[in-house]
């Protein structure tokens, strides 16, 4: 035999064997997978809680946009802290996202991941819409209700995830969208919107009705300007 | 001839979180399997593999990718396996993983063990002396390439090719001594 042939046949054998024998139960699977998300979300939180410290509002939503909004996505339970800012009191884009000190896991009392869509419109009241459209085979992992008070929820937050893309779409009461520079002016359902978007990312804002849409997330602005669309 | 194609820093997410959640689906079993392989215990395995996965996602944004995503995890997993199991400096003289490993499945799993002596293989290079494990394991089975391995132990490129040359000669030694027809 070759040694090429040998060399290959060693290859093939050392790894056969070492699958079969050595690793043959060594599989990362869901459990840890889950572990260091949660792990990088609380380094994530106690980072993102460092950053809003030190600088205030302005420069909040560039840290905390996509980052938070993923870390949502990936159902890392942390994050949910990063959406709790005592209800509705701003429509600034970073306030969607202003972090608290909370310490990370704690469960806070008025947050709620909820099971189904209805659940959420019990919770929100008039002006809850669900997207009818999702980018292919992107499902939704996560539903929660936020700023619950005697029953009403004063946010909600809809993550959907496949791949590559990964986007929220949140629900909060507000009654002045606030002010977007530097972003794209768009209709959605008859509203003026706002749109930005990056290399692989988009964030679009508008309201109705008192209530402030966003759907945030890395994915195209035409899909983000769909699902806003289909929202009914 | 080596697998190409391997995915750099610009293939995956530029953000951490959903770049580690890809870096986990990619190379998770990769990366537990070589920490298993490095310390013989399936419970210190998985700590250290989710430390590895950690100190990647820290570290994400200031890859720079000048080696591929593959190389760069292994380099933190070998580093990982190497702080747990106390060894401050590499050196010319290799960690011992597959002495550790047979010497904790020896207690433990002595069925394996006498599977794996009936391996072509396998049992051959356990045989080995101990140095020339590390660099078998992650040139036969992760696939890595002289070069890769160098930046994955930090050790000089010259240095990995002696090492494995030496592997292999033994390697070929002890299988012609027994007459193996492979």
């Amino acid at each position: 035999m070759k040694d090429q042939d040998l060399e290959q046949e060693w290859h093939q054998r050392f790894k056969q064997e070492a699958d079969d024998l050595l690793f043959e139960d060594v599989r990362w699977d869901d459990r840890l997978q889950e572990k260091v998300l949660r792990a990088a979300g609380r380094e994530r939180h106690r980072t993102d809680g460092r950053g809003s410290s030190r600088s205030g509002k302005s420069g909040i939503w560039r840290r905390y946009g996509i980052a938070a909004v993923t870390a949502a996505v990936l159902g890392i339970v942390i994050a949910s802290s990063l959406w709790l800012n005592g209800g509705s009191t701003g429509v600034n884009p970073g306030n969607l996202y202003q972090a608290t000190n909370d310490v990370p896991g704690t469960p806070n009392p008025e947050t709620r991941a909820l099971q189904t869509p209805e659940e959420a419109g019990m919770l929100f009241g008039d002006g809850f819409l669900v997207p009818t459209y999702a980018p292919d085979q992107v499902k939704p992992t996560g539903l929660f209700a936020y700023g619950i008070q005697e029953g009403k929820a004063a946010k909600i937050v809809m993550n959907y995830m496949y791949g590559d893309i990964a986007y929220s779409v949140i629900e909060d009461r507000a009654d002045d969208l606030g002010v977007y520079n530097g972003y794209k002016r768009v209709e959605i359902q008859g509203s003026q919107g706002y749109l930005k978007t990056g290399e692989a990312d988009a964030e679009l804002h508008w309201s109705a009705n008192g209530v402030h849409y966003a759907v945030i997330g890395t994915l195209s602005d035409s899909e983000a300007v769909k699902i806003a669309e289909s929202m009914k | 001839m080596k697998p190409a194609g391997s995915p750099c820093k610009h293939d995956l997410p530029i953000d951490p979180s959903a770049a580690l959640e890809r870096m986990m689906a990619l190379y998770g079993t990769s990366v537990l399997r070589t920490a298993y392989f490095y310390l013989g215990d399936r419970h210190l395995a998985e700590d250290v593999s989710q430390e590895a996965f950690l100190r990647a996602y820290r570290s994400w944004s200031g890859f720079r990718g000048n080696s591929s995503v593959k190389t760069w995890l292994t380099a933190i997993t070998v580093n990982a396996c190497r702080d747990k199991m106390g060894v401050k400096a590499y050196s010319e003289q290799p960690t011992d993983p597959v002495l550790i490993q047979q010497e904790a499945r020896m207690s433990a799993e002595d069925e394996a063990m006498l599977r794996i002596h009936r391996t072509a293989v396998l049992r051959h290079i356990m045989k080995l002396p101990p140095h020339h494990h590390e660099v078998l394991y992650l040139y036969y089975y992760l696939d890595l390439s002289t070069r890769e391995i160098a930046e994955a132990t930090a050790s000089p490129d010259g240095s990995v090719r002696t090492r494995l040359h030496r592997a292999r000669e033994a390697l070929g030694k002890s299988v012609r001594e027994e007459g193996d027809a492979l």
